[in-house]
């Protein structure tokens, strides 16, 4: 399992019901898995920066090695523009052999902001590449 | 492999598309790269997008009402997906902008199909003023 295996996909589109911590996250790649890339797509819809709502709003995610919200390998706001009715995808590259999770990975997401407060929910869609293991 | 074995490298095929929407009319476009039955390598892809003149924009809170690349296989099972990415906050506001997933290089030997290859551009519509439209360019480097 490394970077010259040809790589899986587990793919999302509905990222939004992904749980909040302190709910345990989500086995969503089982077995050893290395994560070389996530692809994050958001739109900002009528929820997008306006008045008093700030674009660092945006609610985070996690990738865990385990069911234990704090067990976090991997934390992103799939963030690249993202105004009112207007979004995008971002991609996160992890370079080398990519990020190894021995015993599967975990989705969850925070409850709070990546500046402490509210979060919004704008994130549409979650990919993420890899190799090892298989989705769960 | 040693470091002069090249058996695993292939050379890759590439294509490319080009679409434009008028307002109030949606746009699906499919394309099948490879046939069902064959397998496929994806490299990479770019997702590249332009409204034009101005005051096109979509109001969606969910994936499905927005625009969107979903790359399928032979069944047509979506494999995975990705927003156009479109900034500027008020788009209406900001005429002739342009946005993109300019490249996504899928690490090491890429994602494997195993029978198939195709992907799907759904541009929904909207009900702005009459006139404008959206331009959108997809490119897929691949082997097979």
């Amino acid at each position: 399992m490394d970077i010259k295996n040809r790589c899986k996909v587990f793919f999302d589109n509905d990222p939004q019901s992904a749980p909040i911590s302190p709910v345990a996250p989500a086995l969503v790649i089982s077995g050893r898995v290395a994560v070389h890339s996530v692809i994050g797509s958001s739109w900002g819809g009528v929820l997008g920066p306006s008045g008093t709502v700030k674009i660092m709003n945006m609610r985070p995610y996690y990738l865990c090695a385990s069911a234990d919200h704090s067990d976090v390998s991997f934390k992103f706001v799939p963030l690249l523009e993202c105004g009112v009715y207007s979004g995008g995808s971002f991609q996160f590259n992890m370079g080398g052999n990519g990020i190894l999770f021995e015993n599967g990975v975990y989705l969850g997401c925070s409850d709070t902001a990546a500046n402490g407060e509210t979060p919004f929910d704008v994130t549409h869609a979650i990919t993420i590449i890899y190799t090892g293991g298989a989705n769960a | 492999m040693g470091h002069g074995d090249l058996s695993m490298i292939k050379n890759c095929s590439s294509v490319g598309y080009f679409y434009n929407s008028e307002t109030g009319s949606a746009l699906d476009e499919t394309e099948n790269i490879v046939p069902s039955s064959t397998r496929s390598i994806l490299s990479s892809f770019s997702f590249t997008a332009a409204p034009s003149p101005q005051q096109e924009y979509w109001k969606g809170t969910t994936y499905g009402d927005l625009p969107r690349i979903e790359f399928t296989d032979s069944s047509g099972n979506v494999v995975f997906g990705t927003l156009v990415s479109l900034g500027g906050g008020i788009v209406n506001a900001n005429p002739n902008i342009s946005g993109g997933l300019p490249s996504v290089n899928i690490p090491g030997l890429g994602i494997l199909f195993d029978s198939g290859l195709s992907f799907r551009v759904q541009i929904p519509s909207v009900d702005d003023i009459a006139g404008s439209s959206f331009t959108c360019s997809v490119n897929v480097v691949y082997e097979s």
